[in-house]
């Protein structure tokens, strides 16, 4: 099965970390971006399945 | 502009003005009676009152109505240098002089009071909207931290099994970093009630600044700063008798401060010495130091610089500056050359060297 990317946009560390170890500890892929800009870029070089913001 | 005449001007220099001017512009009409008929001199008499309705306040202008038209009677309706009126007509005209100079004083008196209305409306508008503001960044620097605990002990909870020790390690720190930082913008919060309440009792003892400023820099380097903290206090300086808790919290505000806003790699220094009873403290940095027209507005509560990155509550420094205050002491923001900021406080205090302290 492959596995689904998620990209997790936030400006706050803690909650990135948070979110990171919940959804990797289930199998996903976990991008990161601390802001809209970053977000984007990553989005647009690896389309991800779901943005979290 | 015409408001600020009103608040500035006392009420009798009010009347005062009001006399000298009815006097000289009568003075001048009547110099001028020979080239212009008393009727339209009248009219010059209620410009005259106009003016002076857009200037002061009302019973001044009313005064100034009816001394006019006292003036245009006795000086200008024939017989001149009575206040008989032989013609019926100018009877009727000196009546409707004293009803239109009436009604334009009270009418500018009206629209002077709808403006101050319209004026306080936009202030409270403007203070309810900076209310408003400040109270998301606050209950959003509370929600997050919740959030992160709440998110962390919720994984330990049910995805422990999916969860490997790194993961549960990290959870751990992550928490332990979260409560702290609550409790700390739960002490911000406390102490700003405090100091809006009014009732802020300094517990004064003895105090060792070494102790204070090592133990502050402790805590604020555990935070992995990337900015080296220079600590350099004076080896004479004696024990202070003021109030621990409430120095801490000024040291850490102004260190945590200059933590977050300088950028990476800033240097921070803080010194402390003695100076003739009063504790002096300085704590200076090579950061970006602050815009001129801020300086004076820092210590404002819920002051936050225009820039400024998300997660403050703008409460920092107004408590650096009650607190300082409440023991008796000042603080003063200045930048430095070529780049950065310096924060100065003094606090007076009864001072001691160890070896004179018997049973306190």
């Amino acid at each position: 099965m492959n596995k689904a990317v998620i990209l997790i946009i936030d400006d706050e560390a803690q909650i990135r970390k948070l979110l990171e170890i919940t959804l990797q500890s289930n199998d996903y892929i976990v991008e990161q971006a601390a802001t809209a800009k970053e977000g984007m870029i990553l989005a647009s070089s690896h389309p991800p399945d779901m943005i979290i913001l | 502009m015409t408001s600020l005449l009103i608040n500035k001007v006392s009420k009798p220099k009010q009347y005062l003005f009001s006399i000298l001017i009815v006097s000289a512009v009568s003075a001048v009409c009547f110099g001028l009676s020979a080239y212009m008929s008393y009727r339209v001199v009248a009219f010059i008499l209620l410009v005259t009152v106009s003016f002076i309705a857009m200037i002061f306040d009302i019973l001044p202008v009313l005064f100034t109505a009816i001394l006019t038209a006292l003036i245009w009677d006795f000086f200008f309706i024939p017989p001149v240098f009575t206040f008989y009126v032989r013609s019926s007509e100018d009877v009727i005209l000196l009546l409707m002089y004293l009803v239109i100079a009436m009604i334009n004083a009270a009418l500018t008196y009206k629209i002077r009071q709808a403006e101050k209305v319209a004026r306080q409306k936009e202030e409270r508008a403007n203070r309810v909207k900076l209310y408003n503001t400040l109270l998301n960044s606050l209950s959003h620097e509370l929600r997050t931290p919740i959030a992160t605990i709440i998110g962390a002990t919720d994984n330990l909870q049910t995805n422990s099994s999916k969860l490997t020790a790194q993961n549960r390690y990290e959870l751990i720190a992550e928490i332990s970093k979260a409560s702290l930082r609550l409790n700390r913008q739960v002490e911000n919060l406390l102490n700003m009630s405090r100091l809006e309440s009014g009732f802020i009792q300094p517990k004064n003892d003895w105090c060792d600044i070494n102790e204070i400023i090592y133990d502050v820099v402790k805590t604020i380097e555990e935070n992995h700063i990337s900015q080296k903290i220079h600590i350099n206090i004076n080896p004479d300086i004696p024990l202070y008798k003021t109030d621990k808790g409430m120095l801490e919290q000024v040291i850490y505000n102004l260190l945590n401060n200059a933590t977050t806003y300088t950028p990476a790699e800033s240097r921070i220094d803080i010194m402390a010495l003695n100076h003739a009873d009063v504790l002096h403290i300085v704590i200076e940095d090579n950061g970006n130091g602050f815009p001129e027209d801020a300086i004076k507005k820092v210590f404002d509560k819920f002051y936050r610089l225009k820039d400024a990155k998300t997660g403050g509550t703008g409460l920092g420094l107004s408590i650096v500056k009650g607190f300082t205050e409440a023991l008796g002491g000042t603080v003063a923001l200045e930048n430095v050359a070529p780049h950065g900021a310096r924060f100065t406080i003094n606090i007076p205090a009864k001072t001691s060297y160890l070896k004179n302290l018997k049973n306190e």
